[in-house]
């Protein structure tokens, strides 16, 4: 019966990807952890959720950071003149996480610095990915989509890409920050960022 | 500047995981109105993290975290603060009688010798810090590893494809702690993306990932890291397939030097992640074990001392090794990378006392 352990405040610190907000889910342990004093319920730190029916494996998709998890391919090219795409699964169904021509810029300005030749110049973007021209001989493209890869996942939204909603952070609230329930239990609580 | 001191121990500890350490106290180190507090003892409690905390001179403040036996540290303080006040808890009722009237704070985690399993593993970011105001992480008093892998705090964790320790955060230092990427998918065990005046100290620790999946899952990773000093440190990947200690990043500033530390790599100890030819930071008394080498065109002037197992060597100075037999190091097979006596590295090397006067086993160099 593994346990989650779920943020109780917003951190007082200036707004950016990493401030730990309030419900977030930040560590999961196995049944029978031994807790520090900052780590119990009553420390106001962090909510317990025990879930009865899943195994501590089965739990580890909710400390998936929100970053970009992106896909990058080369569309097509002349020479070495290279139309490069980009293209991440991890923007909400509102648009959370996005590219932005702003975000995309600062990327090929950083590529531009690195590659003094490779001349990578803005196409096009959507929320959930980009295109950019860039010049690089067929030896170094692998090397540029790792480097474009880095970058993209550099872009985090947030710390986690899974949270316990408004509802589950008052039951909790309301019951001395621990629950045990099975998944089926827990699931309308926690809820899934890219579904916002 | 006075450190805020919390302990990270399988029992008994103010944290048992370092994520939790970093979520809990994660704040502006740098502010004007955090502060952090002596006091004698506490009475009644415990203090909640975020509870207004109430000042019998009139002052009040946020609790940041937990309160330890002799320290608290608060933020958003405002009003008049007296040593010797009383400050209580609004909330929880908690008291505690300061002893000062409150300083500018560090935060230093105190880790216990023991394997420390943090599934996903932890990223230090989003706080704001200073080169007066840090972040260090360290063993506690007589839990150092003394350069042995796994006999001090092993930071651990499992999560496929995961980091084990991001550092995202400027003025952060890792001192003497060993981190473990142990995931049957492995990823990066250490992984330093600071890029903005970032500062990040590196000293005494090992990294290892056990079961690397791709070949940028180094027990290392540098990317861009502004003035980030590595020494006495040990990197080891032994993998046969995707085996790269360290991916070091020298592209626009970055590291700012390399001394004193081992890169056990079984494809490459170093991979230099980049097409610039150019290697600007020193890197000096290190070790390179790999069956392969990157070549970089051009290196500082400074680096040289170092000792190779394979071509690809670099600087003024070189040595070659052997691995394969253990001549150089006491136990190769079992991560002991200690010279041994009469052997090639024995006496190998330059002197840096002017720089440090430690190695990774704590002991005078």
């Amino acid at each position: 019966m593994p346990t989650l352990l779920i943020k109780v405040n917003t951190n007082n610190v200036p707004d950016s990807p990493g401030r730990w907000k309030a419900g977030e889910v930040v560590a999961a342990v196995e049944d029978g952890h031994v807790f520090g004093g900052a780590e119990v319920p009553e420390a106001g730190n962090f909510y317990h959720i025990t879930i009865t029916n899943k195994t501590l494996a089965e739990l580890q998709e909710y400390l998936q950071s929100w970053s970009h998890s992106p896909t990058t391919t080369q569309v097509s090219a002349v020479g070495n003149r290279r139309l490069i795409q980009v293209v991440s699964d991890m923007v909400s169904a509102t648009g959370k996480n996005a590219f932005t021509q702003v975000g995309v810029q600062a990327l090929l300005d950083g590529i531009n610095t690195d590659y003094p030749t490779a001349n990578a110049v803005y196409d096009s973007h959507n929320n959930t990915g980009f295109r950019f021209n860039v010049t690089v001989p067929l030896a170094g493209r692998d090397e540029l989509v790792s480097r474009v890869d880095d970058a993209a996942r550099n872009m985090q939204y947030a710390r986690r890409r899974w949270y316990i909603n408004g509802a589950g952070m008052t039951f909790l609230a309301n019951n001395g920050g621990v629950v045990s329930g099975t998944a089926a239990q827990v699931v309308g609580y926690l809820r899934d960022g890219l579904l916002d | 500047m006075t450190d805020f001191v919390q302990t990270l121990k399988s029992t008994g500890g103010n944290y048992s995981l370092m994520s939790t350490w970093e979520s809990g106290q994660q704040c502006d180190l740098t502010s004007a109105t955090t502060k952090v507090f002596s006091h004698g003892g506490i009475t009644g409690g415990p203090f909640t993290d975020g509870e207004t905390i109430n000042f019998t001179s009139g002052g009040s403040g946020l609790m940041i975290g937990v309160a330890t036996t002799t320290q608290i540290m608060l933020e958003s303080l405002t009003g008049t603060i007296n040593s010797s006040d009383t400050a209580t808890g609004a909330t929880s009722g908690a008291s505690v009688v300061i002893s000062d009237a409150g300083n500018s704070a560090s935060v230093v985690l105190e880790c216990d010798a023991f394997i420390c399993t943090d599934t996903g593993g932890a990223d230090i970011s989003g706080w704001t810090t200073g080169a007066s105001n840090y972040i260090t992480i360290k063993p506690a008093a007589g839990a150092e590893h003394g350069g042995v892998v796994g006999a001090g705090f092993v930071y651990k964790s499992t999560n496929n494809n995961a980091v084990t320790l991001d550092i995202g955060q400027a003025y952060t230092q890792l001192i003497g702690i060993e981190v473990r990427n142990a995931a049957a998918l492995g990823a990066i065990a250490l992984y330093i993306t600071a890029t903005t005046s970032a500062n990040v100290f590196v000293d005494k620790c090992i990294a290892e990932v056990e079961n690397p999946n791709a070949v940028a899952d180094g027990a290392l990773r540098v990317a861009r890291s502004v003035d980030t000093v590595i020494r006495n440190s040990l990197f080891i990947n032994k993998d046969a397939t995707y085996g790269v200690a360290a991916m070091l990043d020298q592209r626009s500033a970055g590291i700012a030097s390399i001394y004193n530390s081992n890169f056990i790599g079984g494809v490459q100890s170093v991979d230099w992640v980049s097409a610039v030819t150019t290697c600007s930071y020193p890197i000096i008394d290190c070790i390179f074990v790999g069956p392969v080498e990157t070549v970089v065109t051009t290196h500082d002037g400074s680096t040289g001392y170092n000792a190779f197992s394979s071509t690809g060597a670099f600087g003024a100075n070189q040595k070659t090794i052997v691995t394969t037999f253990g001549v150089d190091f006491g136990d190769y097979a079992n991560d002991d990378y200690v010279p041994v006596a009469g052997g090639n590295l024995a006496g190998f090397g330059t002197d840096l006392s002017a720089t440090f006067t430690d190695d990774i086993t704590g002991a005078t160099r």
